[in-house]
């Protein structure tokens, strides 16, 4: 909670520095972008490991308890671990595009 | 000819460890997927940068699930002390892809659009496989009064 709130609050001053005033305000577009690049990434990963190990744990408990239907789940397992990192690989490519194409500026 | 080419994919997938009959058709569909799209998508745009980005997002993507098929396989048919291997592939090659993607944008100029397109093939494959399981999907016969 208080990590949070820390984070918050520098995402908060390093917006008000980017606003500041007009010249300075496309100079700080970059050091936000960065740290919006790093916070969603971070999110993203973080997120996508927990749905895909609670994916597995639940194929790995199925197959566990039904062995014939291994083939079956393991089938689901793939697709859904393909989804839930294919989100992760958006959110990379996101945040490339962010960090290096800088559709908001320098 | 599809079909000689489908049989001898098949029987590479199987070669490769792919024991799996429905994990096999998962991969085969989405090599030839990448692959048709590819062709399609460079045809179209005269292999420009479009195309070119489209093609290299399907191969990352193709590769990716490619790897990921397998340790799904392994993972669930846990072998003896082969976790460690398994979870290093398994961060490797999303390493690979990160820095892949990220050469890509950064520095080879790719187009963001044919790249998330083509990343987007695996998604359409998976999507594809599961309207073909519903449509193959026998209907149930009787009046459910036989239990």
């Amino acid at each position: 909670m208080r990590k949070s709130l820390l984070m918050a609050l520098a995402m908060v001053l390093c917006a008000s520095a980017a606003f500041a005033s007009d010249g300075a305000a496309v100079a700080a577009v970059g050091p936000v972008a960065a740290w919006a690049t790093a916070m969603g990434m971070g999110l993203a990963a973080g997120l996508c490991g927990i749905a895909q190990g609670l994916g597995l744990k639940a194929a790995c408990e199925g197959t566990a308890r039904n062995p014939e239907a291994g083939g079956k789940i393991t089938v689901t397992l793939i697709l859904g671990l393909a989804f839930i990192e294919s989100l992760a690989i958006y959110a990379l490519v996101v945040n490339l595009i962010l960090l290096f194409v800088k559709p908001l500026g320098a | 000819m599809l079909k000689t080419l489908v049989q001898r994919i098949d029987a590479m997938l199987f070669r490769r460890g792919f024991a799996l009959t429905e994990a096999r058709r998962l991969i085969r569909n989405q090599i030839l997927l990448a692959a048709g799209c590819t062709a399609i998508a460079c045809l179209v745009t005269g292999f420009a940068n479009w195309g070119l980005s489209f093609g290299a997002g399907a191969l990352i993507i193709s590769f990716n699930f490619w790897w990921l098929s397998k340790a799904a396989q392994e993972l669930v048919q846990v072998r003896q002390g082969a976790m460690f291997t398994l979870l290093t592939l398994f961060y490797g090659r999303l390493a690979l892809t990160a820095v892949a993607i990220a050469g890509l944008v950064a520095w080879a100029g790719a187009s963001v659009y044919g790249l998330l397109a083509g990343l987007s093939t695996v998604l359409a494959n998976a999507a594809l496989w599961g309207v073909l399981q519903i449509r193959h999907k026998v209907p149930v016969t009787g009046d459910g009064k036989e239990a």
